[in-house]
């Protein structure tokens, strides 16, 4: 009886690590080769080390199949990638579903820590340690959910509309140093 | 437009003339513009001879006995002050039981290319009255545009001279003498002072300058006549050939007229508002203060006068508040918020494709003030609970930001009121987070447009305890002290209702 019970207890066990050690059905999706270029046009104009993502996960609502990016009046001192539903956005309405910037901590207009103290945002940390803010979208269909991080002088923001924590920390954890 | 294959037709002669034809109407001509033109696109072939406003058509000939047989046709047209809906083409025909014979003459206009359009003799009396009602799809068209016109109407807001408000005193008069499309008693006065009293404030259709008003409308000839003539009108007629906004702009250029002429005689305070109202139930040469009265007897000029003067002090400080300032551009009123007309797509419940959501909030764009650079206030005052990024201009990569004021009703709700597509660098200059703002009051300006918006504009939401509501009945409530709100939910559209209470 005593080996029954003890192969009853190995079985759930083999069963529940299964479970665990499975791997995830991913939505994410590596990023297309078009927007690695624009990753380069931004690079080659901004002085911010490009921090970008190589995963947007497609599952928020204002997600498109496809997409394309933008890369908006890039300057020394501040780069900003927007992804896109079209690949010209000239009168496409709600053409961005994601983004990500990267400017000076010190010259942006709501600094880490004062995003640190926002009472709607949560401080988190990333899966490589760093320390960062989570901003959850509250308002409509226009806010997006961002994640906040600080690396050196540099802020990073990665955001995607609509979107829940899982997928914007997907998307924040999948940021790579490139093109330094 | 010439015919292809057989086409019925006479045969014209004269000077410039000579070898030319006239296709009945079985020859078919695109015609109409606009969205109207879209409904009805399509006319038989005719000419206009008498103007824009019928065509001329040859309906039938018969070849045996060298005859044609004529009609004339209508078209319907709707434009207002902001858009033009076009015309539908001249397809609504109408038989004149008319034939003519060879070697008649026929009216045939110049031969300008435009149909004999460039010098149109007047048409024969009673043409208005053959026009045919419109069908119901143009119908719909012209009396949806009409209820945006309506409800743009004209401002009343501001003051006249000696401080006097002019929405006040409109609903001062509208306790007296009812609402827009009140009919009132048919006056004979001799001549041709006889007509009618109509609208807000019973302006006789006899004036001159009501009848220019009414006559500028397709069928406004008719109506007229039928006013002189003691027939029976509608409310619905009123509000078609006299719309409130007419009523108002002819009432604020009337009323001017009417204080100065009071202030010049001397009268000051609420004697100004007596007086005026005398001279408008009497007329300018009405006597001060005295016993005139109308057919029924209730008022004379001096009890018209106080009862008008009684209800504007009773009612002025409700009235005023339509006006009140914070109307989320600066210069606009709540009223004024409240009037403009969303297009669908910018609307409380409109469905964005894009987002599989629903708006929830509305938007204001450049015909408001609020195209790129206008500045935004808030509505009403509250907390500046946070200010963040929703996307970036597409040109500059300037923040666009929403701005999130919190607040309070009388009944302990949460108010969360949020101002969108504000450029950052106004936000910054204007608000922080922590401060508190009072309606009216600056919080930056609309920026160009943004990686999320097709051109600049300023989306205003507003939730009640967490819950989407409708922001024009929001501000109805603003104004009101309180109502009833439709909710939203964003993800569904599914709607419902809450309450407020008074919100400062």
């Amino acid at each position: 009886m005593k080996r029954y019970k003890r192969l009853f207890i190995l079985a759930i066990s083999i069963a529940i690590s299964m479970i665990l050690l499975s791997p995830r059905e991913s939505t994410a999706q590596l990023i297309p080769s078009r927007v690695e270029a624009t990753y380069s046009e931004a690079a080659l104009i901004t002085k911010i080390p490009l921090r970008v993502p190589t995963i947007i996960p497609l599952t928020s609502p204002a997600a498109p199949i496809e997409y394309w990016a933008s890369s908006i009046a890039p300057k020394p001192d501040r780069y900003i990638i927007s992804f896109d539903r079209a690949e010209n956005c000239t009168n496409v309405e709600e053409c961005s579903f994601a983004f990500t910037k990267g400017e000076l901590n010190a010259t942006s207009l709501v600094n880490f820590q004062q995003l640190s103290a926002q009472a709607r945002n949560e401080s988190i940390t990333l899966i490589d340690g760093t320390p960062a803010v989570f901003s959850p979208a509250i308002e409509g269909l226009y806010t997006p959910a961002s994640i906040f991080v600080q690396r050196g002088d540099y802020l990073y923001t990665f955001s995607i509309y609509m979107a829940d924590k899982s997928d914007v920390l997907e998307m924040a954890n999948s940021a790579a140093d490139i093109f330094n | 437009m010439p015919c292809v294959g057989s086409c019925a037709h006479i045969e014209l002669t004269g000077p410039r003339w000579e070898g030319n034809q006239w296709m009945t109407k079985e020859h078919r001509i695109p015609d109409g513009y606009g969205v109207l033109g879209s409904i009805v696109d399509e006319a038989g072939a005719y000419r206009l001879p008498f103007g824009k406003s019928f065509a001329l058509q040859i309906r039938s000939t018969d070849e045996k006995t060298g005859s044609a047989d004529w009609g004339i046709a209508f078209r319907y047209c709707y434009r207002d002050t902001f858009f033009d809906y076009g015309c539908t083409a001249y397809a609504f025909e109408v038989p004149l039981g008319i034939t003519t014979y060879e070697k008649d003459t026929v009216v045939t206009g110049l031969k300008d290319l435009r149909g004999g359009l460039t010098q149109p003799v007047e048409a024969p009396p009673g043409w208005e009255d053959l026009k045919p009602e419109a069908p119901p799809e143009v119908q719909a068209v012209i009396d949806s545009a009409k209820g945006r016109d309506r409800s743009r109407g004209s401002s009343l807001c501001g003051e006249g001279p000696g401080g006097i408000t002019f929405q006040v005193l409109s609903d001062a008069y509208g306790y007296i003498e009812g609402g827009y499309n009140s009919v009132g008693s048919y006056v004979n006065l001799g001549g041709q002072q006889r007509g009618y009293g109509i609208g807000k404030y019973q302006y006789m259709t006899y004036r001159s300058d009501v009848r220019q008003i009414i006559q500028a409308k397709p069928g406004g000839d008719a109506f007229l006549r039928k006013a002189d003539n003691r027939g029976l009108i509608s409310s619905a007629e009123v509000e078609k050939f006299f719309t409130p906004a007419d009523q108002d702009n002819l009432f604020k250029a009337d009323q001017t007229r009417n204080i100065e002429q009071a202030m010049a005689e001397g009268f000051t305070g609420s004697r100004i508002i007596e007086r005026i109202g005398q001279i408008h139930y009497g007329g300018s040469g009405a006597p001060i203060d005295g016993n005139w009265a109308d057919k029924h007897g209730r008022l004379t000029l001096k009890t018209y006068g106080e009862e008008l003067a009684e209800n504007y002090h009773e009612i002025s400080s409700t009235s005023e508040s339509k006006c009140k300032a914070g109307g989320l551009i600066a210069g606009r009123s709540i009223q004024e918020a409240i009037d403009y007309e969303q297009a669908d797509f910018q609307d409380f419940d409109a469905y964005r494709a894009y987002r599989n959501g629903y708006h929830a909030g509305i938007d204001f764009d450049y015909r408001f003030g609020a195209g790129e650079g206008g500045e935004v206030v808030a509505l009403v005052g509250g907390e500046v609970a946070s200010i963040y990024p929703i996307a970036q201009n597409r040109v500059t990569g300037e923040g666009s930001m929403s701005v999130v004021l919190v607040s309070t009703d009388s009944e302990g709700r949460e108010i969360t009121q949020i101002y969108t597509h504000l450029s950052s660098s106004s936000v910054s200059n204007a608000v922080q987070v922590g401060q508190s703002v009072g309606g009216g009051q600056p919080l930056g300006t609309v920026g160009g447009e943004d990686t999320v918006s097709r051109g600049a504009h300023l989306d205003y939401k507003v939730q009640v305890n967490g819950v989407y509501v409708d922001p024009d009945e929001f501000m109805q409530a603003v104004i009101d002290g309180g109502g009833t709100l439709t909710t939203i939910d964003v993800a569904t559209g599914a709607k419902g209702t809450t309450q407020v209470g008074a919100v400062q």
